[in-house]
């Protein structure tokens, strides 16, 4: 992989990064679909370029199906949703907007610090992106935790999708084409069925906020 | 020879999973699944017979190494003299059980699915034949589990009886923990060793440090104790073993626990053979307590199936001093007595199967004829199963020790090999084989109390219940099992003298024992260390016939001029009744009330009166007698309160919201990352 590659690689882990940071912030459901859409188009052509590098038709195939997985299908039903059931607010986080970004600031810290020194030499070409990687990974984790909203959490395991994909890229992981497809089939499965899911609860309960939810339980 | 060894074994194996198929494919039709699981099981343990003969005969060790395994679970099958040994016992014991299934089943047809109980006992049998035959830890594992689980499912096969489902979830659980063990102990092993096959581990044990081989030996006596029933881990033998069918009882009683024995003798004669002196004495001290506390608990237990596996433990026990011993012998490399006493072991193993097998199928028999297993109820059966009553007798007298039969010689061998253990050590350990020889003699005391209680109290005097009046002799096919276990129990004591010298090249096999000899001569007559001892056997057998004629001629000689009447028994005026008869209770309260220290026998009388407030007629009054159990009291009771307040806490973990799961999981990925890079 060239400069320039490398150097785009980097602005796109950061991208991906700051998305997940933005989303912890974002309070609309329509805003955190559009921000996931921005974050696969960036993972999509991450892709594209690292299969122009290393000139794989593999990669280029599993990038389009990912393309029309990510980018096209998965937004689009969660759209639907949201305009079908008026889901247009995401349910408040259970930290506040400061103490929220104080710990993804620890989780940064915690990304660059020495305990990931044996996953950043596995690529030492991309050794400044590969703590974004994981603090994506992380932040993504973390961004489930925090919200209480359903459709916000399934968007939260997406983003991790996405990270952790990133992630694999960057330190040259790859798998055949069955394997790529079987996973991004595994996936478009995942959003059906979470979809699916989630309109019913949203019927029968009136709401996706996970804690009244379980109120209803009891 | 090889070739035709693994045919037997394939043949084997695909008999039993036909038979658990097979079962439940006509798990609609109580009748042919009956015929077909059992008909499966005995021809499945005619092949185990057969394979394990041919080991034993022509000392051919079968190994198999399937190629299509994958890294996780090898399969990794060897069978040593060992091994066909133990295979051998199961083989015969599920034989026999097995016939005799197929008569005892009946009973069930409209209550229970035969099918699903087929299909169980055919993997039960299987995986028993496989624990034995396993060289690797992590299959040995895979095939024990199977065995838990399919026994487990035997034991709450009535699971409309609440006490079965009871029973069937402590066996669960004790047996986990037990599984629990050995797990541990394995992993140990492996992560010295790198390796979970028994030959590497063989191999390169001597470069594991003393400290982790103390670990490991404490850990697999305790795991494989438990399934054995050594006292205090013994809580669920008791009450599993009653519950389930009374073949399944037999097979779990005669054979199952011996898994736990085949282990214990697998590891430390065989693959980690340098366990220290103080795990040989404390084998010793535990069989010991094993087998006087459970002829004691048997001695006041009422449910005849109980009662019996009382005795498993008991006899658990006694083999174990035999184990104890041998590994003693070995820390002072005295190896001709260790290998006196392991064969001691051995025969008694044998033994113990093949008594206690006829004991449950005996008293299967009788549960089956009278509809309860409560010994009070019982009396004069003798009259109406006289077969099934010598069969009884037989085995009877088997666990008794009684000469000629088998149980006597292979204690006489326990005994021997204790009493050359006292002539050779320093005080300490001498006061420990001393502590066995008088808990093995009192043991035999008390166990022949015991049988003469349980004979007694079922077979003789007059009925005490409709139960016992209305009951049936056993059908053919329930007598025939029996008859050829009383043979052997007969055959096995009278023909010893050519049992020991098989079981002594058996237990030579063992490379520990390479070179070592008991220098047998002619019968029972061995030389060791510095020490030889003899038991002639038919002589004692011709001596027991000469004192019975003799008896008999004279008895007749003196009464020869008496002429015979008869007259009715002085009543004391009334009506002479069963309830004048002694019971089971008052039989046992004299030696119960000598080990009260013990067993703490607790006594509640209620009385009636005809005016409550005039007490001085009464009404009816009854006396209840009850034993403490002292293991739940000071053992089990506050580990379940500790275990039970633990839990209570951690149970604040458990708030119902996903959120707080995923935190749970950041933060063990998080420890763990920071742990894995340290």
């Amino acid at each position: 992989m060239d400069y320039s590659i490398l150097q785009f690689l980097f602005f796109a882990e950061i991208i991906i990064f700051l998305i997940v940071v933005f989303s912890q912030m974002v309070k609309k459901n329509k805003n955190l679909v559009l921000f996931y859409l921005l974050q696969s188009t960036v993972v999509f052509l991450m892709l594209i370029l690292i299969s122009y590098s290393e000139s794989s038709i593999t990669l280029l195939v599993t990038a389009i199906i990912m393309f029309l997985v990510k980018v096209i299908i998965a937004p689009r039903f969660f759209l639907k949703l949201i305009n079908n059931n008026q889901v247009k607010s995401s349910a408040s986080s259970y930290l506040s907007t400061p103490v929220t970004l104080f710990v993804v600031m620890f989780i940064v810290i915690f990304a660059n610090s020495s305990v990931f020194e044996v996953l950043i030499s596995l690529s030492e070409k991309v050794d400044k992106t590969i703590p974004f990687a994981i603090a994506s990974i992380l932040s993504s984790i973390f961004l489930i935790i925090n919200r209480r909203g359903a459709l916000s959490q399934i968007i939260g395991i997406l983003y991790l999708e996405n990270s952790i994909i990133s992630f694999a890229f960057l330190i040259e992981i790859k798998q055949t084409l069955v394997l790529e497809l079987g996973i991004l089939f595994d996936i478009s499965v995942w959003i059906v069925i979470a979809v699916v899911f989630i309109s019913m609860v949203y019927k029968n309960f009136g709401s996706l906020n996970i804690s009244e939810i379980k109120k209803l339980q009891d | 020879m090889g070739l035709l060894l693994q045919k037997e074994f394939f043949i084997l194996a695909g008999i039993f999973v036909l038979g658990s198929i097979g079962s439940l494919l006509f798990r609609r039709n109580n009748n042919m699944a009956n015929w077909w699981a059992n008909s499966c099981a005995a021809l499945g343990s005619l092949f185990g017979i057969l394979l394990s003969g041919n080991v034993l005969l022509y000392n051919n060790i079968y190994t198999l190494q399937l190629p299509l395994t994958f890294s996780l679970l090898p399969v990794n099958v060897k069978i040593d003299m060992l091994s066909a040994f133990f295979i051998l016992i199961i083989s015969v014991v599920s034989l026999l059980s097995s016939i005799y299934a197929i008569g005892y089943m009946r009973q069930f047809y409209k209550e229970y699915n035969l099918g699903l109980f087929g299909f169980f006992y055919n993997f039960f049998i299987l995986s028993m034949i496989l624990v034995a035959s396993a060289n690797n830890a992590l299959y040995f594992l895979f095939v024990w589990e199977i065995m838990s689980l399919t026994s487990y499912f035997l034991v709450i096969f009535e699971h409309k009886h609440k006490e079965s489902i009871k029973a069937g979830f402590l066996y669960f659980i004790m047996t986990h923990i037990a599984t629990g063990g050995i797990l541990l102990a394995f992993l140990i092993l492996y992560s010295f060793l790198g390796s979970f096959d028994f030959d590497v581990i063989r191999e390169n044990v001597s470069s594991l440090p003393s400290f982790w081989i103390s670990i490991v030996s404490l850990l697999m006596l305790a795991g494989f104790g438990t399934k054995a029933g050594i006292i205090p881990l013994h809580i669920w033998l008791p009450k599993a073993h009653p519950a389930a069918p009374s073949q399944v009882s037999a097979i779990m009683s005669g054979v199952m626990i011996k898994t736990g024995i085949l282990m214990l003798i697998r590891l430390f004669f065989d693959v980690i053979p340098i366990t220290p002196l103080w795990f040989g004495l404390l084998i010793i001290i535990v069989g010991a307590i094993s087998s006087l506390l459970g002829v004691l608990y048997a001695i006041s237990e009422h449910d005849i199936k109980k009662l019996l596996a009382y005795h498993s433990v008991e006899n658990i026990g006694i083999i174990l001093l035999g184990v104890g011993s041998s590994l003693v012998f070995l820390s002072f490399d005295l190896k001709s007595l260790a290998l006196l006493a392991l064969v001691a072991a051995l025969f008694h193993t044998m033994n113990h199967a093949i008594f206690k097998s006829l004991l449950f199928l005996g008293a299967g028999s009788v549960v089956l004829a009278t509809r309860t297993r409560n010994i009070e109820e019982y009396g004069g059966l003798i009259k109406i199963m006289p077969q099934t009553a010598l069969f009884f007798l037989v085995g009877a007298i088997s666990i008794s020790a009684l000469p000629p039969f088998n149980g006597f010689v292979s204690e006489w061998l326990t005994f021997q090999a204790l009493f050359l253990g006292v002539m050779q050590f320093d005080i300490f350990t001498k006061g420990v084989f001393i502590f066995g020889i008088a808990s093995l003699a009192l043991t035999g005391g008390l166990a022949a109390a015991c049988f003469v209680k349980a004979f007694g109290i079922t077979f003789l005097a007059k009925p005490r219940s409709q139960k016992s009046e209305n009951a049936k002799e056993s059908s053919l096919l329930l007598r025939l099992p029996m008859a050829v276990l009383s043979l052997a129990c007969l055959a096995l004591g009278v023909f010893s003298i050519f049992v020991i010298p098989y079981l002594e090249s058996l237990a030579g096999s063992l490379s520990i024992f390479a070179g070592i000899s008991l220098v047998l001569v002619e019968g029972i007559t061995f030389h060791t260390q510095n020490n030889s001892s003899s038991l002639a056997i038919i002589p004692v057998l011709i001596a027991l016939l000469l004192t019975f004629v003799f008896s008999f001629i004279f008895f007749n000689w003196i009464s020869r001029r008496q002429k015979e009447k008869i007259y009715s028994t002085w009543d004391c005026g009334g009506n002479l009744t069963p309830r004048m008869e002694i019971t089971a209770t008052s039989f046992s309260r004299s030696i119960v009330m000598i080990f009260s220290g013990i067993l703490k026998p607790t006594k509640q009388i209620n009385r009636e009166y005809d005016d409550s407030n005039i007490k001085y007629f009464t009404k009816s009054s009854t006396v209840s007698l009850r034993m403490n159990d002292l293991y739940n009291k000071y053992l089990y009771c506050p580990i379940s309160n500790f275990v039970y307040k633990i839990a209570n806490f951690l149970r604040r973990i458990q708030c119902g919201i996903v959120n707080f799961y995923l935190l749970y999981i950041l933060i063990t990925i998080v420890i763990l990352l920071i742990l894995v890079t340290r």
